[in-house]
């Protein structure tokens, strides 16, 4: 490989309890690359990109991002942060904040950047998530799907080299879901490196670089799209596309 | 004997002057007792060993005894372990001290409505669990718990009239101080009846701005 990769992941696991939720997990991804996650419902693909950012701890093996070394120390944990971003299913906006407030908070209080500069930055983000108009909303003020625009703008705000997103389309309107996935797909556009977990297979076809199926806390299959699509190595696979797209 | 209304006129200067002790030692009281109540539930919060259970005694200390015996506490008690506070310093310790003790509780009812996932949307953004406190979890909880916390407020203002057992020259201990030379008790316990309830009234005015304010964001 030419290039290191932005995302090494080097034999992960990860106990809840006793339940083994991830099982011996590689996985590395170069900069600029476009991931999609899927996989049944229980199959730890949360767990994964939620043990990128440090949301979930893991027990052993080795996980390094941009560089930095994942480990306990708060240092680490919070040098991580700064270079991945992370969109939720349900959004999370901060409700008593406005829009641009909510974009503008982590450049004041994680980068020091001062208000008139990290405002103008929000202002940039909004702009090409295409919602800069709703700047001085509040959250409550939006439909999902321009709630959702805000939180990749939010977390596009640090600048990040890696975004992470978990479902971002699967709490939204069918009508909505659309506007989000054509914002992901100019996000991918402009070279940012992406893990999607999603079951929107149409936006795997036209964006992902790679399709990583997962089941039973482990990665089964790792392919280009087009690959996975039409030859599926592992039964699972096939039973959870067959279940999927119709 | 008629309601004498001229004679209170007489007195309103002292009555004045007793208001003005009410409302600094009330006003300076809901602050304190505010940050205490901002403090205690954020050790709770975060579970900091040691002062968490110190917080957990404090708070029941205060719930389980009289107000008066904490009074009496701080202004006879202490001075015997040679902490001796003015008389103004004894009342504004007491009346924060005890309506503290309900601003944690009040205050932890809001922090337990604050969502998971916004703490974690603040994690994902790498601000510290302290900033996460600060900026999100406090105003979000400050909304959800204000009416309780007003009350809290209104209580501790009603049992700033406790303070003239010690001898603070406060609104009650003016009129009970009058009655005794010149017996006009209807006049003045009618007169501070009125003055607290226009207190309490003002005291509630501005908490429903405050509320207005802090609900905008959350309507349609
Ligand atoms: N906090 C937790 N405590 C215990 N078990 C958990 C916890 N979080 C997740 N699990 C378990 O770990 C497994 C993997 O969960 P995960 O959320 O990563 O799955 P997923 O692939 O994202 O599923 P879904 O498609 O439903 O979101 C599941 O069996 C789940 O029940
Ligand atoms: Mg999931």
């Amino acid at each position: 490989m030419p290039d290191t990769p932005i995302v090494r992941i080097d034999g992960l696991n990860k106990w809840y309890g006793p339940f083994h939720a991830l099982k011996d997990v590689s996985l590395q991804v170069a900069a600029g690359e476009r991931l999609v996650i899927c996989g049944p419902s229980g199959s730890g693909k949360s767990t994964l990109i939620r043990c990128i950012n440090a949301l979930e701890p893991f027990l052993n093996g080795r996980l390094e991002v941009a560089g930095i070394r994942l480990d306990e120390r708060p240092a680490s944990i919070s040098r991580v942060r700064e270079h991945v971003g992370m969109v939720f299913q349900h959004f999370h906006l901060f409700p008593h904040m406005s829009v641009a407030d909510n974009c503008a908070l982590a450049p004041v209080h994680v980068l020091g950047l001062d208000r008139r500069t990290a405002r103008e930055r929000a202002m940039r983000q909004l702009a090409k998530l295409r919602i800069a108009d709703k700047a001085d909303r509040y959250p409550a003020q939006l439909s999902g799907g321009q709630q959702q625009r805000v939180a990749i703008a939010r977390a596009l705000c640090l600048e990040p080299k890696v975004m992470l997103f978990d479902e971002p389309t699967s709490a939204l309107d069918p009508e909505m879901v659309g506007e989000v996935l054509d914002s992901m797909v100019t996000l991918a556009e402009s070279g940012m490196t992406m893990l999607v977990v999603t079951h929107e297979m149409g936006f795997a076809r036209q964006v992902a670089d790679r399709v990583v199926f997962m089941d039973g806390g482990a990665i089964v299959e790792s392919a280009v799209p087009e690959h996975f699509f039409a030859h599926a190595r592992s039964e699972r696979a096939q039973q959870f596309l067959s279940k999927i797209i119709h | 004997m008629s309601f004498d209304f001229d004679y209170l006129l007489t007195q309103w200067p002292a009555l004045l002057d007793g208001l003005w002790m009410t409302l600094q030692v009330s006003a300076l009281s809901i602050l304190l007792s505010l940050l205490i109540g901002v403090l205690g539930a954020g050790i709770k919060l975060f579970r900091l060993p040691g002062l968490t259970q110190l917080v957990a005694l404090y708070v029941e200390l205060i719930r389980n005894t009289p107000i008066l015996v904490q009074l009496f506490f701080i202004f006879y008690g202490l001075p015997a372990v040679g902490l001796k506070l003015s008389l103004y310093w004894s009342g504004v310790l007491c009346l924060s001290l005890w309506a503290g003790a309900y601003q944690i509780e009040n205050l932890r009812g809001g922090l337990a409505t604050v969502d998971k996932g916004l703490r974690e949307a603040g994690a994902a953004l790498s601000l510290s669990s302290r900033q996460f406190f600060r900026l999100i979890a406090i105003p979000i909880a400050f909304r959800v718990s204000l009416p309780a916390m007003l009350n809290t407020a209104i209580s501790l203002l009603k049992n700033s009239a406790y303070l003239q057992t010690i001898g603070l020259a406060e609104l009650t201990f003016v009129a009970v101080d009058r009655i005794a030379t010149d017996f006009r008790a209807i006049e003045m316990f009618t007169a501070i009846c009125v003055i607290y309830l226009a207190l309490v009234a003002v005291l509630a005015l501005l908490a429903g701005r405050l509320e207005a304010h802090l609900q905008r964001p959350f309507q349609q």
